[in-house]
């Protein structure tokens, strides 16, 4: 139903362009067309929350209904604010690869429409029906837009684990569905004192499981480095960026706010532990990958588990205090927030450093930050953010993640006593990623170059910086001027959840970050300024090469950067070493496909070779099965 | 009192070069040496400031900037820390920003390392990460022991007078551990013996030392300030939240001067405690280093675990 004029305008302004442009893609008219009409509608999702501030009940349902129910859509303060950041990291997204020079097809650009009409939905849905319809065009989406031919296997193992998730959330949001006996999202609220406290347990652990399979919880993970390495790095920006948000809200609804978090302890603690094993897993695997690509992919790991930790720490806190359920579950969808803003830059960085050097190990880039100092600037601030280096954004969450922690000695179960080795945790994980992002940046832009590609870079594609600029400037902005889009989020996410307190009052701290960050800036340039009156000749020379000259690999190599953490943590690595022709190989298998996958895939593999017994390819025997069929289905129906 | 605090934060900054005579001064003196004057880092920073400067070809705009991010984050965090009066210059994020602003100094210095591409560098930021890793948890851990022992939260001035007040009601095994594993923290932060040798250049033992070896005149003087104060600040910390008796919460001047030759009494014994540290033991192997740095981080889950159960 359409409020007013201009509610129509809106939404036909949102999704109009997004359909034209996917079918345009299908037909494959042309390239630029799709993108273009794709950025429109970024551009209109971009004003959903001020459209929403405007217009609170923005809301419209299809006038024809289906069998299963009617397609409806409705904009909450909590999607409408995602679905603006989204959309904003989207239309970077997608400007940059109008300006790579990828030459995409036009199906592709297609594709990028399609993606953002499905997430948009997915974040939007007020349908049990349009909202599965959405989640799995995702699934499907990403997977097209994965390429093929690279390694055709990381698409389909995606494809296969994510549909593995889809199902669980099919069977989820389906038995909700009947119980509640409506198709609507908004007749779902406090499903849970219906549902009785076993069930609501099974069905979050499903949600945590089922998204989890798209979030990268362990072991669900072993798509997502093969995956984000294989695939267009637009794609992984999309994916990792946008897709998770989506994801990462969809998952605080059915929890928060349809399930209900009462009552939820015993998953959160079993939940959280996961978390914690994902977060330190992929920090400390991102240390050892030498594609850009594959150290962003379990960084993405780490920081979504992040997220699931604070919103499993949520449900423990739930029955003691509500103010730290509001300041942890904020701190976790601010976080999805920030790490979308973060990763779409440093992924944007990295492809156009893979594209003017034409190499994909970082032991082959370096010395980029003379050549490119401005994209070498622009990776730095989004280095700091993924470090959690003050002000950057990614420090505002992380501070209020350790205040939630800390405060935590509040609330009066005895679970607090396992609050000091979560700290702990999150200590180890964000140094392990600070330096696995010091590396990143270090191999790839300082140093000396390694190879002829990073020796003499191409010049950078015109106007692929500039989405860059804009989002190091999101980092550095949404990270000093943190406190009115936490009011937002926290706003957004209590309503919702219907928590009735204010995440202030779970802060045991005070924190300024205009303040700060105004301070660090102004010191950094005060202290510029004093030195430069010191400032003297300058000389230029070598660099110490103890009296010889230097050659390009005469530099420590990625690998043995992170040698001295990969001793320490030896044994979780399962890094085995050898040499073989006169090199010194390091080999790292993960324990996880190791000891669960293989397995798992050999015993699959043994019982189809013993099924396949039955396959005679005899005309009788089918004919024999199909009577015994018949016969054991008759007595089942008789005696039932 | 925004006097005092000012007050406060010049004075951390401006003795810390003293602090590092003091050290080597009690170090030459157990060595039986007459050693060099308490005020020869001053001498040297001096000396430093009006060299020239060598910069490699190889290096970005970036080896320009970090000495100066290095310095920027140590002087922020200098106008953060109580000395001898409770109030601080810059109450903007707590112990928990304290702890990223020391990342943030670690993080600029360790790109400093990789600029360039010396072997060098590289190799000592390598292994600055490394014990980074298993420094961080237990510096965090024991910022947490003292909001929870204390239960003023995170802010710096409300700890240290919380603690300061419960009196000897607040010297219990949480804070005894916490304190001891502060301590060993102090001693890796900051490129100490057993974890590093602040005077050495031999390469193979080379941490701290290795990742600043590529800068010289001003841009030396800064990093080598720096990480005297860096060193100055955690024992301010160690005096003020571990140790916070005596410390002024009111700003009367009589309590000011009390506390303040108080403090200095805590600083010079910190360092002293540093000195003999350095000299009765010898730089460990790389790879025992970890083990001591474990003893610490079990000390402070101790310390914030026996805070719930004791």
């Amino acid at each position: 139903m359409v409020g007013t004029g201009i509610d129509a305008v809106y939404l036909i302004l949102l999704f109009v362009p997004a359909i034209a442009g996917m079918l345009l893609g299908l037909v494959k008219a042309s390239g630029r067309i799709p993108v273009a009409l794709c950025a429109v509608s970024c551009v209109i999702g971009m004003l959903c929350y001020p459209y929403h501030v405007y217009s609170p009940d923005l809301a419209y349902e299809i006038p024809v209904g289906s069998y299963l129910g009617s397609y409806a859509v409705s904009f909450d303060q909590l999607g409408s604010f995602f679905i603006s950041i989204s959309s904003t990291v989207f239309l970077m997204i997608v400007i940059h690869m109008s300006h790579s020079g990828h030459g995409y097809t036009p199906g592709y650009s297609g594709m990028c429409s399609a993606l953002f009409l499905s997430v948009t939905l997915c974040m939007c849905a007020e349908t049990a029906i349009l909202l599965l319809m959405a989640w799995e065009a995702v699934s499907m989406v990403t997977f097209l837009m994965a390429r093929a031919g690279m390694d055709e296997g990381a698409r389909w193992r995606f494809l296969a684990v994510t549909h593995i998730g889809g199902l669980v959330l099919m069977a989820v949001y389906g038995y909700m569905w009947v119980v509640s006996g409506s198709g609507h999202l908004g007749d779902w609220d406090g499903l849970g004192t219906v549902l009785g406290q076993g069930t609501s347990m099974a069905l979050a652990l499903l949600l945590f499981i089922g998204f989890g399979t798209k979030l990268g919880t362990v072991p669900f993970h072993a798509w997502m480095p093969d995956m984000y390495a294989a695939s267009p790095t637009h794609t992984t920006a999309l994916l990792t960026t946008v897709c998770s948000n989506a994801a990462v809200l969809m998952l605080f609804r059915a929890v928060y706010s349809y399930i209900g978090a009462d009552g939820l302890t015993d998953i959160g603690m079993v939940v959280c532990l996961l978390s914690a094993v994902t977060a330190l897993w992929g920090a400390m695997e991102s240390m050892v990958q030498t594609e850009p690509k594959r150290i962003l992919a379990y960084s993405s790991m780490e920081n979504m588990a992040l997220v699931t930790m604070c919103l499993s720490m949520g449900l423990i806190f739930w029955n003691s205090s509500s103010s730290l359920t509001a300041l942890v579950t904020l701190a976790g969808l601010l976080h999805a927030l920030n790490h979308s803003v973060f990763k779409s830059l440093m992924l944007l960085a990295v492809d156009s450093v893979e594209d003017v050097t034409g190499e994909r190990k970082i032991d082959r880039m370096g010395g980029l930050a003379r050549v490119l100092p401005a994209l070498s600037a622009v990776a730095l601030v989004g280095v700091a953010s993924l470090a959690a280096i003050p002000p950057m954004n990614g420090f505002i969450s992380e501070w209020l993640m350790l205040q939630s922690l800390i405060g935590t000695n509040a609330i009066s179960s005895d679970l607090r006593v396992a609050m000091p080795l979560l700290i702990a945790m999150m200590g180890v994980c964000g140094m392990i990623v600070a330096t696995s992002y010091a590396r990143l940046f270090g191999f790839m832009f300082l140093g000396r170059p390694r190879s002829q590609g990073a020796a003499d870079p191409r010049p950078l594609r015109k106007g692929s910086i500039s989405p860059m600029v804009i989002l190091a400037l999101l980092c550095i902005g949404m990270g000093m001027l943190s406190y009115p889009i936490m009011n937002v989020v926290s706003e957004g996410a209590c309503l919702t959840a219907g928590i009735d307190a204010s995440y202030r009052d779970g802060m045991s701290g005070s924190l300024e970050p205009l303040t700060l960050g105004i301070m660090i800036l102004g010191t950094v340039a005060v202290v510029y300024a004093a030195s430069r009156l010191l400032s003297r000749r300058e000389e230029e020379t070598d660099t110490w090469g103890c009296g010889g000259t230097l050659d390009e690999r005469m530099q420590y190599s990625s690998e043995g950067f992170s040698q001295p953490i990969v001793r320490v943590f030896h044994p979780f690595y399962g890094d085995t070493s050898s040499i073989e022709n006169g090199r010194y190989l390091t080999r790292f298998q993960e324990p996880f496909v190791k000891y669960i996958y293989n397995p798992l895939g050999t015993a699959i593999y043994r019982v189809s070779r013993q099924i396949t017994r039955v396959q005679t390819g005899n005309i009788q025997s089918y004919l024999g099965y199909i009577l015994v069929t018949l016969v054991v289905a008759l007595m089942a129906v008789r005696l039932i | 009192m925004i006097a005092v605090e000012i007050l406060q934060t010049v004075l951390l900054v401006a003795v810390a070069p003293l602090m590092a005579g003091f050290v080597s001064k009690v170090k030459a003196g157990m060595q039986n040496r007459p050693g060099s004057s308490i005020l020869q880092p001053y001498r040297d920073l001096a000396k430093l400031c009006r060299k020239d400067r060598a910069v490699s070809r190889s290096c970005s705009w970036l080896f320009r900037l970090v000495p100066v991010v290095c310095m920027a984050s140590m002087l922020i965090l200098a106008a953060m820390t109580p000395f001898f009066y409770t109030g601080v210059l810059a109450p903007y994020g707590g112990l928990v920003t304290v702890v990223y602003m020391f990342t943030m100094y670690r993080f600029a210095m360790v790109l400093g390392g990789l600029e360039g591409g010396s072997t060098f560098g590289g190799m000592g930021s390598s292994r600055e990460m490394m014990m980074s890793v298993l420094i961080e948890p237990s510096l965090l851990l024991g910022i947490a022991t003292l909001a929870v022992l204390s239960g003023a939260g995170t802010d710096m001035g409300d700890i240290s007078e919380t603690i300061a007040s419960m009196g000897i009601a607040a010297v219990g095994p949480a804070l005894i551990l916490a304190a001891c594993s502060f301590m060993i923290t102090l001693l890796a932060e900051n490129a100490r013996i057993p974890f590093d040798n602040p005077t050495t250049h031999l390469e193979l033992t080379m941490v701290h030392e290795a990742m600043i070896l590529e800068y010289s005149g001003r841009d030396l003087a800064m990093m080598e300030y720096s990480s005297m104060l860096r060193m100055n600040l955690f024992m301010a910390l160690l005096g003020s939240l571990f140790l916070p008796w005596g410390i002024s919460s009111t700003g009367e001047p009589v309590s000011l001067l009390v506390s303040l030759a108080l403090a200095f009494v805590k600083l010079l014994t910190v360092a002293f405690v540093v000195a003999l540290v350095e000299s009765v033991l010898c730089k460990s192997r790389l790879f025992k280093v970890p083990n001591l740095l474990t003893v610490s981080f079990a000390l402070s889950l101790i310390a914030m675990i026996s805070l719930y159960i004791l």
